[in-house]
């Protein structure tokens, strides 16, 4: 019961101090799956590990990840581009530059929890070739941008 | 004294026959693997939810990719729902598969065996079978925008399968309870 409290508490400190700074589900999706160990998956974060020990904080992780996962991978693909307008607009890299890097790289494939099934998975894989497909596209054809993206600051 | 001696060699023969039976069923349940703790492992469908199979031919997405984009992309993303598409569908095969070659290894051990539920599991099975082979042809051909109306077609025989092997997991841990030898110390 302890160990419940103690997930649920790192899970909302999550959820109400650390995601909502991130600009957008592809950020927050990025900044989860960067607190895995590449090597062994184990998810870690000082500061919440500090707070909550080692074990909760890395199954808030886990979970928040699963989460967000979940919330793009059930989202339409104009959505999907939404975020990730969003994600290029912060100010994270050059809009160009950010499209071939995660067109070569396909940096995306690393983001999705193990947890994940084969057929979400997938489904994330490809919505995302799409999105970055239209993102080049209205890149390279600004007059084309949607509404939606003249919006985003 | 010949017709007796004759009924009784062939009584022998069949008995010989049944514990042949027998020792196989078992000895091939082993070979792969399978012990009665791991039934409802064996016996549990690993399905994707029904709304990402949704989510996966929503026609809005069609509709917008069409509005947004150049038609290479179009295409590329038709070829994607495809692909994910007959990937579902494979997959969804290989579970239910799994799921019957575990059934006909077990069930002549079972003790609990309901004929009737069998009888069902196998119209299922072979209804299952049917339907999939028709929508793996019709994804090729028409792709999968156009298939999607029957794919819940699927997705319902699926959920029945999914239901008799429920009923039928029930019976084998109701069998395993009763025949698994008490814990030691």
């Amino acid at each position: 019961m302890a160990k419940k409290i103690g997930i649920e508490a790192a899970i909302t400190d999550l959820k109400k101090h650390t995601l909502p700074g991130l600009p957008g589900d592809i950020a927050r999706l990025v900044y989860l799956a960067a607190t895995r160990d590449y090597n062994t998956g184990r998810y870690y974060h000082d500061g919440l590990a500090h707070i909550y020990t080692e074990e909760f904080a890395a199954r808030a992780l886990q979970e928040c990840h699963n989460d967000i996962f979940q919330d793009l991978v059930r989202s339409s693909i104009e959505d999907l581009l939404r975020q990730f307008e969003l994600y290029v607009n912060s100010g994270c890299a050059q809009a160009n530059e950010f499209i071939d890097f995660w067109e070569k790289v396909e940096p995306y494939r690393v983001a999705i929890p193990l947890t994940s099934d084969p057929v979400s998975a997938q489904l994330f894989n490809s919505n995302v070739k799409i999105a970055l497909a239209i993102l080049r596209h209205r890149e390279n054809n600004p007059r084309n941008s949607s509404p939606a993206a003249l919006l985003q600051p | 004294m010949i017709p007796a001696l004759f009924s009784i060699v062939i009584g022998v023969l069949l008995l010989g026959l049944l514990a042949y039976w027998a020792f196989r069923g078992s000895s091939a349940v082993l070979r792969a693997g399978f012990s009665p703790a791991d039934t409802s492992e064996a016996l549990r469908l690993e399905l994707p939810p029904v709304d990402l199979i949704e989510r996966m031919l929503d026609p809005r997405d069609l509709a917008f990719v069409c509005k947004e984009s150049p038609v290479e992309t179009v295409r590329l993303f038709e070829q994607e729902r495809q692909a994910l598409a007959i990937s579902w569908l494979r997959h969804t095969r290989r579970q239910v598969g799994r799921l019957m070659s575990y059934h006909v290894g077990v069930v002549g051990q079972n003790i609990n065996l309901r004929p009737a539920l069998e009888i069902k599991l196998g119209l299922h099975y072979v209804r299952f079978l049917v339907v999939y082979e028709v929508i793996l042809g019709l994804s090729y051909i028409l792709g999968p925008f156009r298939i999607r109306p029957i794919i819940s077609y699927v997705i319902g025989v699926t959920t029945q399968l999914r239901g008799a092997s429920e009923k039928l997991l029930g019976a084998a841990q109701l069998s395993t309870r009763t025949s698994a030898p008490p814990p030691t110390q």
